[in-house]
């Protein structure tokens, strides 16, 4: 064959199998290393079980062929879950992001996040005292563990352009500083996904959050001092605190696009709000998710918990949209299946939000749906209706300097969410706008 | 009309909205009015040409193509997809294969050159490797080390699985 190598890798883009590929890279010497950037350009690597040292492993594998590593572009690590998740330390992580020259994407799921220092990972006894005895504090220390001890991840992973941590749990004493340890490639990142992050509760850790807590600007009628000590053995609760800590000290970002999604009934307006304003200035697309507990989306039982005040005024919220400079879309996912206090909570500091920062153009979505069979949305979806602020929705659009706005209310959902008829109608009565046929859009993506 | 001359000294006029869906003519052409001087196009010989003006003129009146980014696969890539007159079309001996394809590359005809690569990348599907070098008639060229390197990966990605 007479062709010269850049049709041949031609070709071999139109090359979807991958025992395919694996042949023509024996074909000859000139076809191998054109045939790998196909092949390896996707590394997916599956474990399930919990603790059993994998990871470590996939490392040296992949320090022993620097060829297949070299064109790696793409790492998903997929665990076990949170119940049996494999997990991944720091400092492996870091390891892998200096062994893969041109990875751009990483996704981590279902995977236990563990900070350890490659040192103390060759004497397990000695990590289990450091956690026990007197040199917890060290790990307290913010300024210590990235200046000196942590296993800085920064210069590696240069090309590094997205990173989506999705259904993980943190591990290690301080979740806030595991973490970190984890997104301290966020200054060469285009996109960040958190989402479904759980967090182990440590009495340490709990005490952390509360004097953290204590210096932010929280609503104090969250009450989330009480509820961490409160609540400090059932780990997802906080969990919107430790990552809003995490990104707020993350090193400096050019973040174009951020989707936020928790496991929390709390509310993520204020978590994002923490932290937006140092890592916000770039942000093209945020996207701001609150889902149900855990038992939402493995089709459990909703409790119902009211423990927000209905009574909040919306000053409290923190949501400060003003530093993100280039934003031109918003998008609020919300469940049905949680609380509607928190749902109306949540999207009427969004809309407080883009009244003090126009953008253009305006596009806001709100995504309402059930996201699992039989959820209790019945009970939220009238709620949400009848308490959202409808008529702060028509002054926000109306006062909006921008010729191009653009607000979608999308019914999504499974088989079991049916969507009245008459809803669009019930929509547009509640908005009571003559215009309102320019800018709203009700969109219906049930399934089945 | 536009008016192109290949390298064998045959010259082949095409109505503007054939001739133009060759990238390297449009350019040479400046999108202007019916040129009058012919194109020289030496890299293309008048067996090939008449392949190439059987394409786009099949292809005259399909929307233009969207642009997609580098490295997407061809299978993604290809809006248009293989109909079944393109995969007779591409039905051609193996020599004239690789020439319409590095005749596509050299025109910057998009569209013929993922036709030409899809069907090479089928002809392989499913062989050995020493079934495609019988086929393209390859010499493998390996040196020792790489004989060596090519089975000590998949023995370490075994292992990694073990």
């Amino acid at each position: 064959m007479d062709l010269p190598i850049e049709l041949i890798n031609h070709i071999f883009t139109s090359i979807s199998s991958e025992s395919d590929l694996s042949s023509c890279s024996l074909v000859c010497s000139s076809w191998t290393d054109t045939a790998h950037r196909h092949l390896f350009r996707k590394l997916v690597y599956i474990r399930e079980g919990w603790g059993r040292p994998e990871y470590p492993a996939l490392l040296l594998f992949l320090q022993d062929t620097p060829y297949i590593a070299k064109h790696v572009r793409m790492l998903d690590l997929v665990g076990g879950g949170h119940i049996n998740g494999a997990i991944l330390e720091s400092h492996v992580f870091s390891g892998l992001l200096r062994t893969l020259p041109n990875l751009q994407h990483v996704k981590i799921h279902s995977i236990w996040l563990s900070y350890t220092t490659q040192h103390e990972t060759k004497d397990k006894d000695g990590r289990r005292d450091r956690f026990k005895k007197d040199g917890i504090d060290d790990v307290w220390n913010w300024d210590e563990v990235i200046d000196e001890k942590s296993p800085t991840i920064a210069g590696s992973g240069r090309r590094l352009e997205s990173l989506k941590i999705q259904s993980t749990r943190i591990q290690g004493g301080n979740p806030c500083i595991t973490l970190f340890q984890f997104l301290q490639v966020i200054g060469t990142l285009h996109t960040l996904q958190i989402s479904y992050i759980t967090s182990r509760a440590h009495k340490k850790s709990v005490a952390f959050l509360r004097d953290y807590c204590s210096s932010l600007a929280f609503p104090s009628h969250l009450g989330i001092q009480n509820y961490l000590c409160h609540f400090w053995g059932f780990d997802r609760y906080f969990v919107g605190v430790v990552v809003s800590e995490t990104l707020r000290r993350a090193p400096p970002c050019t973040l174009r696009h951020l989707d936020f999604t928790l496991v929390d009934r709390r509310s993520a307006t204020s978590y994002v709000g923490a932290f937006l304003k140092d890592i916000g200035a770039g942000l093209e697309t945020l996207s701001i998710s609150l889902r149900g507990e855990q038992s939402e989306w493995t089709g459990g039982t909703l409790p119902v918990i009211s423990t927000i005040d209905s009574s909040y005024s919306i000053q409290d919220n923190s949501l400060d949209l003003s530093s993100c400079k280039s934003l031109r879309s918003l998008t609020f996912n919300h469940s049905l299946a949680i609380q509607s206090n928190n749902l109306v909570f949540c999207t009427n500091a969004m809309l407080d939000a883009l009244v003090t920062t126009p953008r253009i153009p305006f596009k806001l979505s709100i995504k309402l749906g059930d996201f699992i069979d039989g959820a209790p949305w019945t009970a939220t979806y009238p709620r949400f209706l009848s308490d959202l602020n409808w008529k702060k929705l028509v002054e926000v659009v109306r006062s909006h300097p921008c010729k191009e706005k653009k607000v979608a209310i999308i019914w999504a959902g499974s088989r079991s969410f049916s969507v009245p008829n008459d809803i669009e109608q019930v929509i547009r009565e509640k908005l009571a706008d003559p215009d309102v046929e320019g800018w709203m859009e009700v969109v219906r993506e049930c399934s089945g | 009309m536009v008016t192109v001359v290949v390298s064998d000294g045959v010259t082949f006029t095409m109505e503007q909205d054939v001739a133009f869906q060759c990238g390297l003519i449009a350019d040479f052409a400046g999108g202007g009015g019916d040129q009058e001087e012919p194109i020289p196009i030496q890299a293309v010989n008048s067996t090939v040409m008449r392949k190439v003006i059987e394409y786009c003129e099949h292809h005259r009146n399909d929307p233009p193509q969207p642009e997609v980014p580098e490295g997407t696969p061809l299978e993604r890539k290809d809006r248009r997809g293989r109909d079944a007159w393109d995969k007779q079309f591409i039905q051609v001996e193996q020599e004239l294969l690789f020439e319409i394809i590095l005749a596509a590359n050299y025109l910057n005809i998009k569209p013929l050159l993922d036709l030409g690569c899809s069907q090479v990348a089928e002809m392989m599907k499913g062989k050995t490797p020493a079934e495609i070098q019988q086929m393209f008639n390859i010499v493998n060229g390996f040196t020792a080390d790489e004989e060596a390197q090519n089975g000590e990966g998949e023995e370490k990605a075994r292992n990694l699985n073990s």
